[in-house]
């Protein structure tokens, strides 16, 4: 696997802008960014996904577009856009080919979409378009926004985001519909509403926060990954572990990102145990995995400085890219962090 | 590379939209419209998106253009020189491309490297550097709309991949310049997206359009290739017609039309199709005379097979063997002269290649079965019989031994031909022949032993071993090997056939006892008197009153006599007697069928108490022509296929007719099932 190396860059100080140039501010340092992008893109444009036999997605691409945008780097935004562009964007709803192999032909290996990739990507332009005075990203923002408007229901007095297009719904499904609560990305809304007001974004926002209040299964008190909404009440999808996993970790730091759904939040306050973020079995309460990389474990540390001022530990303030995802979920964590909590990272300052 | 830039007009979703690429001449697929020769390159959009197109008074970069003469690449300047041309109609090319009066950006050049190698990811980021580093920069319209295109070019070819078609017409719809002759790929892909759509005509427009206007060879012939998988013949054909001479002055698509024809006649050897259209044939037909392909032979040799034409098709399996003396030459071969009742040549073709597969063996063994049952005997050479009694032994035939037994047996050999039914009832201790070929021969050798004890074991099961000795004497050993199994041949065999009961029979059964020499009788006392001997089951005499009365002047009594003696034969078993006197006088159409009804019947019936199943089997389609089968003819024809061991027909048949609580099928099907159950596998 190749990746593209940025040369030897600059060291630049935190937390503060990184570059001048009509540039917005950026909380990322360009050491962290170019360090992400040695271990997770490759030349092509392309988000490797490490943990996952290195395949790329449609939520990866997103993740590097959007973390590129935070990063103020339009180059490597460039790069990650013309690959989204011209090997996943080819659906013909206009919404993105979810995943791809590189060891596949064609490497498309399943032309069905995942709205939260199309969400992340649509969500990445849109910024991109904004802070960089670029109304062709805008544009493409606004096509693809569009589009994931139809990926909304209404279920059970709610407005709701399909996963995908194909598979979820009432008549793909015997459970159906099955929906997957960290699809809910609530810092895009507000930008999705002002692209496309005539589609109800702000509502599918208030019905992802009614969801996570429905969907604290008991005895664990934590969301499944994937829930069923066909029965009165909501119950874990078949087929899918009933458990609150990978998926589902992100959605305090969507929540954090946005600045919404305290509430909520505190749902995730004590996830696992106090020895840190775990999968855990939703019906039994068992843990089935401890997630120990760095990224993750900042996720309960911001969560417990946001809802107890308890300080970010030291050695998690730092970006230690392990792998694909904890690196992205870190990333995304200490942007928002140093963007809009710096008092979780005060004491102990470098 | 070669850019031919034609207007081509394509419908899309309601959007119609003309466009022109490079040169003068235009073609317009959608409308025949000709476009002015020599215009400018122009985009014509109406009511469909348009990329961005430079603007005429731009100042051309030719970074690009110098960059690639200074690499001494002189196709990429030709390309590039044209592509400028286009987008610049009035841009005069400078005469030194290498003269140091343009120097070229470094960054720029690097952008290009980037775009010629594919890399548009690494292009576009590389211009966000450079502006990064030099924020007065802008890229040149030129490598914006190149970049735009290299991009939707992979994008169209991806989409098409994941068999998003809509997309692919869409990105086509947006970005024309695609649509050239350097780029036929793009087309394809066009053209399967409109097809795969609903949009066919579409679709052959865009075929159309490439062989108008696209000169190579190789991307003409595929295309050719391409629509034949996504096309139905009848809509190749006006696509084969824009056909032009190929380098050696043949039609350049005589390779695809050989290929359709020898699509259509695969199509009739898998029953898709009964027969293939002539021009097809007769093609194939002509090539493979010239080119002695052994693989367009035996398909040939198939075909005529398949169309019921041994004699030819042991004719091109001839050539086969000639042009490639092989397995699969040979099995054509055998199996064209199995057909034309010819097994001692088959059997002596497949002699050198019997042990190359499991069918061949089969094949072999059949034919030496038919050698072997042949009537009048034949007397085989030593090498001949040899060699069957080696494969007999070694597949273990039981078939095979048991002919083996009947042939010792017909030249009063009645010890061997123990010892071959002895073998066969080893191998197959189901079969019912076997046993009854050793019953027959140990009782000419007056082994009353071993025919008790066959007797005793076989008597629930076969109404001729249980009744061997009661009514008849043993067989002479000229007589035709019998060989039947269930007792409801002899059943139907004395069935006399179905007669018409009209006042012309007349005569009674007292008037025609006495015998009357027929030439003393007039054509119509005759005719009287034969019905009437019908009558007393005397079908023998029957037949000689009903040939006098075929001498009669009256159409209606020839006609009657006819018809009575075709039935005459019938009941005497006589049944290819039948057909003839069945044609010596015109018949109503219903007699005609009573009569065809009765003679294959007959025919079937003699085939299988012989042992020729497959005869029986042919005699049994031809009859159900006319009539269907009743229980006792299905379950014969079930019985048929399981002696020549084509059990799972057997069985489908025996098992449907053991539905109906028809108890002789209800036998078979558990003797089918108990033997299917003891093969291995």
């Amino acid at each position: 696997m190749k990746l593209f190396l940025l040369g030897a860059m600059a060291l630049v100080l935190l937390p503060h802008a990184v570059e001048a140039q009509a540039m917005k501010p950026s909380f990322i340092a360009a050491t962290e960014w170019a360090d992400y992008q040695s271990h997770f893109l490759a030349e092509d444009g392309r988000i490797i996904d490490t943990g996952n036999d290195n395949i790329s997605h449609s939520e990866g691409q997103g993740y590097g577009m959007l973390l590129a945008v935070l990063a103020q780097d339009r180059a490597a935004f460039e790069r990650i856009w013309s690959f989204t562009q011209t090997e996943l964007m080819v659906r013909d709803d206009g919404l993105a080919a979810w995943r791809w192999e590189g060891d596949k032909t064609p490497h498309v290996t399943d032309p069905n979409n995942a709205s939260d990739g199309d969400t992340l990507i649509a969500y990445a332009l849109a910024l991109a378009g904004q802070d960089w005075d670029e109304p062709e990203k805008t544009q493409a923002a606004t096509r693809m926004v569009t589009a994931l408007g139809t990926m909304l229901i209404q279920q059970s007095g709610l407005t709701l985001l399909l996963p995908g297009g194909a598979g979820f719904s009432a008549a793909d499904r015997a459970d159906g519909p099955v929906v997957n609560p960290s699809y809910w990305i609530f810092e895009a809304y507000p930008v999705f509403a002002k692209l496309t007001p005539e589609i109800d974004w702000m509502g599918l926002s208030a019905g992802g926060l009614t969801l996570l209040d429905r969907t604290q299964f008991a005895p664990s008190g934590l969301p499944a990954d994937w829930i069923s909404l066909a029965g009165d009440k909501p119950k874990p999808a078949a087929d899918f572990p009933a458990e609150f996993g990978y998926n589902n970790i992100r959605i305090p730091i969507y929540l954090m990102r946005a600045k919404t759904g305290d509430q909520q939040l505190k749902a995730f306050a004590h996830i696992g145990n106090e020895l840190g973020l775990a999968r855990v079995n939703v019906e039994t309460g068992a843990i089935e995995e401890r997630l120990d990389e760095p990224g993750y474990r900042l996720i309960q540390a911001a969560i417990a400085c946001t809802q107890n001022g308890t300080p970010i530990p030291p050695e998690l303030r730092a970006f230690s890219p392990s792998s694909y995802y904890a690196a992205t979920l870190q990333l995304l964590l200490l942007d928002h962090l140093r963007r809009d909590a710096a008092r979780c990272l005060a004491e102990d300052k470098p | 590379m070669k850019l031919i830039g034609l207007p081509l007009a394509l419908a899309l979703g309601g959007c119609v939209l003309a466009y022109t690429m490079v040169n003068g001449q235009s073609f317009d697929a959608a409308f025949a419209a000709k476009d002015t020769p020599g215009e400018p390159a122009v985009q014509i959009v109406a009511q469909a998106p348009t990329p961005a197109a430079p603007a005429p008074t731009t100042k051309v970069d030719e970074t690009a253009l110098r960059y690639f003469a200074k690499l001494g690449d002189t196709q990429r300047v030709e390309a590039e020189m044209a592509r400028l041309k286009a987008l610049y109609p009035d841009w005069v090319p400078p005469t030194n491309l290498l003269s140091n009066d343009y120097v070229p950006d470094a960054a720029v050049e690097h952008i290009w490297d980037l775009f010629n190698q594919g890399d548009f990811a690494g292009a576009r980021a590389a211009i966000a550097e450079k502006q990064k580093a030099d924020p007065s920069f802008t890229p040149s319209p030129d490598l914006l709309h190149s970049l735009d295109l290299g991009e939707a070019s992979a994008r169209l070819r991806n989409a098409s991949d994941a068999g998003q078609y809509q997309t692919v017409i869409t990105i086509a719809a947006n970005a024309p310049e695609l649509l050239t002759c350097a780029n036929v790929d793009a087309m394809w892909r066009l053209a399967e997206a409109f097809i795969k759509t609903d949009a066919k005509q579409r679709g052959l427009d865009a075929y159309t359009y490439i062989l108008t206007s696209c000169t190579d060879p190789a991307e003409r012939l595929a295309t050719l290739q391409k629509a034949m998988v996504l096309l139905d013949r009848v809509d190749i054909e006006p696509l084969l017609a824009l056909e032009k001479p190929g380098a050696d002055g043949a039609g350049e698509f005589t390779a695809i039309r050989l290929d359709l024809a020898r699509n259509a006649i695969a199509a009739v050897l898998s029953g898709k199709m009964p027969k293939a259209q002539p021009t097809d044939v007769t093609l194939l037909q002509t090539s493979a005379k010239q080119t002695k392909a052994a693989d367009d032979l035996r398909l040939l040799g198939w075909y005529a097979l398949n169309q019921k034409q041994p004699s030819e098709g042991r004719d091109w399996f001839e050539m086969a063997m000639t042009a490639d003396p092989s397995m699969l030459s040979a099995h054509g071969m055998a199996v064209a002269l199995l057909d034309l009742k010819r097994p001692g040549e088959a059997e002596a073709v497949l002699a050198d290649y019997r042990d190359d597969s499991e069918a061949l063996t089969t094949l072999y063994l059949t034919a030496a079965a038919s050698l072997l049952a042949v009537q009048p005997v034949v007397d085989l050479t030593p090498d001949v019989l040899s060699r069957i009694v080696e494969e007999t032994m070694s597949a273990k035939s039981a078939a095979t031994a048991q002919e083996l037994g009947w042939y010792a047996y017909g030249f009063g050999q009645p010890q061997t031909a123990i010892a071959w039914f002895k073998l066969a009832t080893t191998w197959d201790p189901s079969s019912e022949p076997s046993a009854y070929g050793l019953l027959v021969a140990s009782d000419s050798i007056k082994d009353t032993a071993t025919v008790q004890e066959i007797q005793h074991a076989w008597s629930s099961r076969s109404a001729r071993i249980a009744n061997f000795g009661k009514t008849t004497s043993t067989r002479s050993p000229a007589t035709p090997p019998a060989s039947t199994g269930p007792p409801l041949v002899q059943q139907i065999a004395t069935e006399a056939p179905a007669r018409q009961t009209s006042s012309d029979t007349g005569g009674n059964a007292s008037s025609c006892s006495r015998f009357v020499p027929p030439e003393s009788l007039s054509p119509a006392q005759a005719l009287k008197r034969a019905w009437c001997l019908m009558d007393l089951a005397r079908p023998t005499d029957a037949a000689a009153n009903f040939a006098r009365a075929l001498q009669s002047g009256s159409e209606t009594v020839r006609s009657d006599a006819a018809y009575g003696q075709s039935l005459a034969f019938v009941r005497l078993g006589l049944a290819t007697d039948a057909a003839v006197a069945a044609a010596s006088a015109p018949q109503s159409e219903a007699r005609v069928i009573q009569l065809q009804v009765d003679i294959n019947t007959q025919t079937a019936l003699q085939a299988y108490q012989i042992g020729d199943y497959r005869r029986a089997l042919v005699a049994l389609d031809e009859r159900a022509r006319y009539a269907p089968e009743q229980n006792d003819l299905l379950t014969l024809r079930a019985w048929s296929y399981f002696h020549i061991k084509r059990y799972k027909e057997s069985e489908q048949i025996f098992a449907a007719v053991a539905a109906t609580g028809y108890a002789p099928a209800v036998e078979g099907l558990n003797t089918v099932r108990a033997v299917r159950a003891a093969q291995p596998r």
